[in-house]
């Protein structure tokens, strides 16, 4: 099952999200702060985390950080609203899967997002 | 005796206090559940309309054919002033993160659901802000059929108004917009610079035919904008043009011009900067040695060996460079040419062995 937890702060983008990777087949969790993200990632345990890189409490980066260091590292794809061409490459050398800018395509989100998550499947099996 | 009584009770002062007190306090509490009452209203309908906006969109996404079905109850509330302009804020958000077909679908929402007269209530306001927000959703959701209303809106009184209907033009017409440039009687602040040069920035170059109408305008905040479209988008056919204004009564166009030469710089430019030069204020000047560094043309030793003369010191040592970048060889027998200061010549001599 692939099961992705989605971190946003502006409540329609959040459910529009939501409603999409639900209608694809995903099982998904959503939040939109940095706490939150932190709890569900032990609770809801995602394969994948999409998140905005600017949240309440923690910042996106944070939330890459405690991903990746879980036994089981989560990937995670970051959603930015500026390229930030420092802050991308610190993404990547944290182990980021992607570093997605707004306005983005909902299609070619779920797209990256089914790769990633096929990439995942086929590292494990 | 009991009119006497209560006539006492009132006089009372404690007792009139107190009730007023109670009065305030009831005026506060109903204010406050007012607030209450309407902010669990607006909370329910954003939670609602979120629902049905993202179900829109997935549900349009997946089956392109299928109409929007909006429910009874969302439809009611939609006849609402204050919820249609939640939704217009919701969809608003939308437009700004999202492209491709999720976007078609909020632009389709927002003519489907007929946001568009709020948008229109807004623009005939008298009150600036609400216009402003309107140009904003006017251009936001492409309303192209508004054009004219933006184009006339390009030229208003008030500059917050303008630039609003300046950027939403250039917005949704790229370099075809600037043809409000002419008609435009207001300035155009250096912010608007900016803004329009970084908005014409995402659209593909397209040839500024209008300049030289432009470079003649009375507004000299459209000839010093233009001149920034020339530096931005530099085209030679237009360097007549441009030397035409080397002779403007504005001193900052005049800058302008200067940087522009630095750009579309031709075999005569060297000598028209010359002979601008004595006619310069001491930064211009300064423009116009850093141009002649930077184009190929060589300049007069003549015009190199007075400005070593200048009483400004900037001067001196930006020739100096100039003339270590285009005499080499010379540079020693030019700079000691003169013996007056020698000790200052050699110092020039030693900074520029330096950069070399």
């Amino acid at each position: 099952m692939k099961k992705l937890l989605i971190v946003e702060q502006e409540a329609v983008i959040l459910e529009i999200l939501n409603q999409r990777f639900l209608a694809d087949g995903w099982k998904t969790a959503c939040c939109s702060d940095g706490k939150t993200a932190m709890e569900l990632m032990d609770s809801f345990q995602p394969n994948l985390m999409l998140t905005n890189i600017l949240i309440p409490f923690y910042s996106g980066i944070e939330l890459l950080q405690a991903a990746r260091a879980k036994s089981n590292p989560i990937e995670v794809v970051m959603l930015a609203l500026l390229i930030d061409d420092a802050v991308k490459k610190q993404c990547f050398e944290m182990g980021g899967a992607a570093y997605l800018t707004k306005p983005f395509d909902l299609e070619i989100l779920l797209q990256e997002l089914n790769k990633i998550a096929q990439t995942k499947q086929s590292e494990l099996y | 005796m009991n009119i006497a009584v209560s006539i006492k009770f009132l006089q009372n002062g404690t007792v009139v206090a107190l009730i007023s007190c109670f009065i305030v306090l009831l005026v506060i509490l109903g204010f406050v559940l007012v607030r209450r009452i309407r902010r669990r209203k607006r909370v329910r309908f954003q939670k609602l309309f979120r629902h049905w906006l993202a179900d829109a969109i997935t549900n349009r996404v997946l089956a392109p054919d299928k109409n929007f079905i909006i429910s009874i109850q969302l439809e009611k509330l939609l006849l609402k002033k204050y919820y249609r302009l939640l939704a217009l804020d919701e969809l608003l958000i939308c437009k700004k993160y999202l492209k491709g077909n999720a976007m078609n679908v909020v632009v389709q929402l927002y003519e489907q659901l007929q946001l568009r007269k709020e948008t229109d209530k807004k623009l005939n306001s008298r009150i600036w802000s609400r216009v402003v927000k309107g140009i904003q959703e006017i251009y936001i959701f492409d309303q192209y059929d508004a054009m004219d209303q933006l184009f006339a809106f390009a030229d208003n009184e008030n500059p917050f108004i303008r630039s609003e209907a300046q950027f939403g033009v250039v917005n949704l017409q790229g370099f075809e917009a600037l043809k409000f440039l002419k008609r435009v009687h207001n300035s155009l602040s250096d912010w608007d610079h900016i803004n329009l040069l970084h908005q014409l920035n995402l659209f593909e170059p397209k040839p500024l035919n209008e300049m030289p109408e432009w470079l003649l305008l009375e507004n000299e905040s459209v000839v010093l904008f233009a001149l920034k479209l020339l530096e931005a988008y530099p085209d030679e056919q237009y360097y007549p043009n441009l030397i035409a204004c080397l002779h403007h009564n504005n001193e900052t166009i005049r800058k302008q011009v200067i940087r522009c030469c630095g750009i579309i710089a031709q075999y005569d430019t060297a000598t028209l900067l010359e002979e601008q030069f004595s006619k310069e204020h001491i930064n211009n000047q300064i423009k116009i040695i850093e141009t002649l560094k930077k184009i190929a043309a060589t300049p007069s030793k003549e015009f190199l060996l007075n400005n070593l003369e200048h009483p400004d010191d900037r001067i001196k040592q930006l020739t100096a460079e100039l003339i270590a970048s285009t005499f080499p060889m010379d540079v020693e027998s030019m700079l000691l040419s003169n013996q007056e200061n020698a000790h200052q010549r050699h110092q020039l001599i030693k900074h520029v062995q330096a950069l070399a």
